[in-house]
Parts: C-alpha cells; sequence; structure tokens
C-alpha cells in the first residue's frame, strides 16, 4: 500500500485491515494511526491506566505487524477485531502478572470542568475515584463487558465477538456491572 | 436498577447508535432508568490522549519496521541463505576447477631439463653375478648448469579453460566502504533517544542525533530518519539543511509514507523563500 497520491487516505478501515494481513508496513502504520486512540483508551480502562498501557497498546498492533492476527471481513467490525486482540493482550498481561492491576492515581487529567469550586473539584474527584475504584474490582468478563459496551459504545453483538460470548450473555455482565458500579459509587458516598 | 422498557434495553444493547426509542418521550420510567445509566457513564470521562503523539510515532515505527522484517522473515531469510549456499556451492566449483587447471598447467610444463642420463644397460647389467662386471654406466653432467626453468606455458595451444586460467587476474577493484548496520534493537533504542530530545525541544541535539543514525545503514527505515532528521533541522532553523534532507528523502525514496508532507514542507520552504 502507498500513501503517495493520498490512497491510504481514502481507503477505507477494511481494505486497509486487509492490507496488513500481507505485512504491508505503511497499512499497518496507517491502521495504528487510526486506531491507536480507541485501543489506547479501552487498554487504559481496562488497566486502570499507568505505565503498562503504551506497552500493550504496541503488543496488541505488535500482533498484526507479526501476522498473528489476520482481519476477516465477514466476522466483525475493524474496531471489533481490534478490542479483541486488545482484550487477549491484557488478559494474557494480567495472567502473566499474576496479580490484578493495582489502582492508579491517574485521575489529575480526568478532572473535568475548572471553573468548578474547590470543595465541589474535590467531591467529584472522589467520585471519579470510587467509580475508578469499583471499576477495578468488577470481575474481568464484567469489566470487559461494561467497558466495551458502556464506554466503547459497542453494541452487546459486537462485544459478544469481542469476548466470545452471546449477546445476552454480555448484556447480562453489563447490567450487573453497572448495578455494582453505582452501588458501590452511591454507598460510599452515602457514608 | 428499575427494569427497562424492551425498546429502551433494545436501544442500548446496540450501542445507542440509532436515534432514541420513541417510547422514551412518553415513559418517564425509561427516562429516569437512562439517566440512572448515563450518570454511572458519566464516571468514566474519556481520559483524553492516552499515549502521546511522539510515542505513538515511535511505536509506529518500531510496528513498521517489524512488518518489514516479517516481510524479510524467517522464510525470506531462508531463501536467502539457499542462495547464498548456491552461491558459496558455486565458488567451491569454481576454485576446484582453478585448482585442477593450475596442477594441469604444472604437469604439462614439467620439464625435467638435465636429467641424469643413464646409459643403456648391457643385457648382463641387470644380472646377479658374483662375477665382477663394470658398473653400468651412468653419467651426469655436472659441469652444465641446469638452464633455467621454462615458462609456465605449454607447448601446444591451451584450451580455452587453460587459456582462461593463465591470465594474469587483475585485482579486484576496492569497493567503497559500506556504513556500518545498525541492529534493529540499537536502531530503535538511538531513535527513541533523538525522538526523546526533539520532545524535550532540543532541536539541535535531536537533529545530531537523527544525523547520526544517516551514518548507518539503516535499511529501510532511512526514509523515517531522513524526515524526521528534516523536521528536527526545521526546528532547529536549519532551512538549507532541512531543504537537503527533505530532497534526499524524496529522491530516494519517492513511495515513502513521509512523502507527501515532505513535499509540502518542501513547497511551504519554497515559498517563504521567495516571501523572503
Amino acid at each position: 500500500m502507498r500513501r503517495s497520491g493520498g490512497d491510504a487516505t481514502v481507503m477505507s478501515d477494511e481494505a486497509i485491515a486487509l492490507a496488513c494481513a500481507s505485512g504491508d508496513p505503511a497499512a499497518i502504520g496507517e491502521l495504528f494511526q487510526r486506531f491507536r486512540r480507541p485501543v489506547a483508551r479501552y487498554i487504559h480502562r481496562l488497566v486502570g491506566g499507568g505505565p503498562d498501557v503504551e506497552d500493550l497498546v504496541q503488543a496488541t498492533f505488535m500482533e498484526l505487524a507479526r501476522g498473528r492476527s489476520n482481519y476477516d471481513v465477514d466476522r466483525a467490525r475493524v474496531s471489533t477485531w481490534l478490542f479483541g486482540i486488545a482484550t487477549n493482550i491484557v488478559r494474557h498481561h494480567r495472567r502473566a502478572a499474576g496479580r490484578r492491576s493495582s489502582l492508579r492515581t491517574a485521575f489529575a487529567r480526568l478532572i473535568p470542568s475548572p471553573s468548578a469550586d474547590p470543595s465541589h473539584l474535590a467531591d467529584t474527584r472522589r467520585q471519579l475515584e470510587r467509580a475508578h475504584s469499583a471499576l477495578m474490582e468488577l470481575p474481568e468478563d464484567q469489566r470487559e463487558a461494561f467497558v466495551l459496551c458502556e464506554l466503547e459504545g459497542l453494541s452487546a453483538k459486537d462485544a459478544g465477538v469481542v469476548l466470545g460470548a452471546t449477546e445476552t450473555a454480555v448484556w447480562k455482565r453489563v447490567s450487573k456491572a453497572r448495578r455494582t458500579v453505582r452501588d458501590k459509587v452511591s454507598r460510599e458516598t452515602s457514608t | 436498577m428499575m427494569d427497562l422498557h424492551p425498546e429502551l434495553d433494545a436501544w442500548l444493547r446496540a450501542g445507542r447508535s440509532d436515534p432514541e426509542p420513541r417510547h422514551l418521550a412518553a415513559c418517564a420510567q425509561c427516562r429516569a432508568a437512562l439517566a440512572e445509566t448515563e450518570r454511572v457513564r458519566g464516571w468514566f470521562p474519556d481520559p483524553g490522549e492516552v499515549i502521546s503523539e511522539a510515542s505513538a510515532e515511535t511505536i509506529r515505527f518500531r510496528l513498521e519496521g517489524e512488518a518489514r522484517g516479517r516481510t524479510h522473515g524467517p522464510q525470506q531469510r531462508r531463501a536467502h541463505r539457499s542462495r547464498a549456499w548456491v552461491g558459496i556451492g558455486a565458488t567451491a566449483v569454481v576454485l576446484a576447477a582453478a585448482a585442477m587447471t593450475a596442477s594441469e598447467l604444472r604437469r604439462s610444463s614439467e620439464v625435467v631439463p638435465s636429467a641424469p642420463r643413464i646409459a643403456p644397460a648391457t643385457p648382463d647389467a641387470h644380472r646377479t653375478s658374483t662375477a665382477p662386471s663394470a658398473p653400468p654406466e651412468v653419467t651426469l653432467d655436472l659441469a652444465r648448469p641446469n638452464p633455467p626453468p621454462p615458462a609456465l606455458r605449454p607447448t601446444s595451444s591451451p584450451s580455452p579453460r587453460i587459456a582462461r586460467a593463465a591470465q594474469p587476474v587483475e585485482p579486484p577493484a576496492e569497493a567503497p566502504p559500506s556504513p556500518p548496520t545498525l541492529a534493529r534493537f540499537d536502531l530503535d533504542r538511538a531513535f527513541g533517544e533523538a525522538w526523546r530530545l526533539r520532545r524535550e525541544g532540543r532541536a539541535d541535539a535531536a537533529a545530531l542525533a537523527f544525523d547520526a543514525l544517516l551514518d548507518h545503514d539503516t535499511g529501510s527505515r532511512r526514509a523515517d530518519i531522513l524526515f524526521w532528521s528534516a523536521r528536527a533541522h526545521l526546528d532547529a532553523g536549519h532551512d538549507d539543511v532541512t531543504e537537503a534532507r527533505l530532497r534526499a528523502l524524496l529522491r530516494d525514496h519517492p513511495e515513502s509514507w513521509h512523502a507527501p508532507e515532505a513535499r509540502s514542507m518542501l513547497a511551504a520552504a519554497g515559498s517563504r523563500r521567495t516571501g523572503q
């Protein structure tokens, strides 16, 4: 694939993903440019941020560069396919590390509304930390389903492709995760 | 959380991509349920740029390098090794032929100039006999000096192979020294270091670091390095070097990923110059 003439910029995601199968460096570079943000965001949310995120994003796309995962246009959208690879990478990372990811203190940049007063800001910050903590304490399958469906905007059906589960099973996990997070945050806010 | 209306549940399941269900306008309970889900979602704001541009560029560089390594991967390396063995075999055959030719030449030119002449033996010469008989006449012409050995040239017309072998061998022209090759790991590290300098705003140092990479054989990554060297020189205000790098990039790697941007950078540099 050659970018000169602007070909790469008008190629569809699917065409570029298919070109990756041939080991085309430009295709892999272009796919990375297009999808690095959602993939990084997804991994960031799954592992709770931290220095591992960059490595995991690289490892996700490295699977493509090494030809270990090829896109099947009939099976899923490109983003779904990439989320599937990222999920496996994160799972493998967790198993290899032999631990659940520790909670990170990467909230400073998550705080919106600079005009808010300091006490409100502190409350918001605490609430976000509790929510984050609750998310990290969820079982892995619920957290993955919740992040994919609620935060990344995938349908339960697509998330099922990513996670290797049925749409119904995914949706149950999402509902359960949502309930758990809400209860945990509400409970701690009230105390 | 309260039970959701099937229409709302289906809409949420589908990822909220379709327009909101009409039912929502009429059902306060579903609106409350949706507000609840939105509140939970609101606790997880977008983390923004998780990976910096510089890190992303480094990762992309590694990915493309890995892909290139794949296209020159084990299979290709095996094929290359096979070709190398064929070459070695052919060289061995040529050397063996040359050795045979040389020995053939030696044999054909081996002329003993003054071999001791042995006088023809009498019939009795080898007869064992107790009777004293004259010893065989052996005369060595020691007084005459040996003539110089003949030139290593056969008297008869040589075969083409022998003729070729006899031709003086021109010493091979001295090949220009090839630049040293960097291992991929070292290249990644050096590239990352150059990028770090650029990220820190040390444009001069970054330009030097990128230029140092150009002194090595960086293979197909040379286009990337040329481009980022040009960028670093641009940051450092070295317009002439910037243009030289960009021109080198477009000349040597016209199909490079960076070629379109290099062209526009060159055009911008040209218009700046004419504007001045």
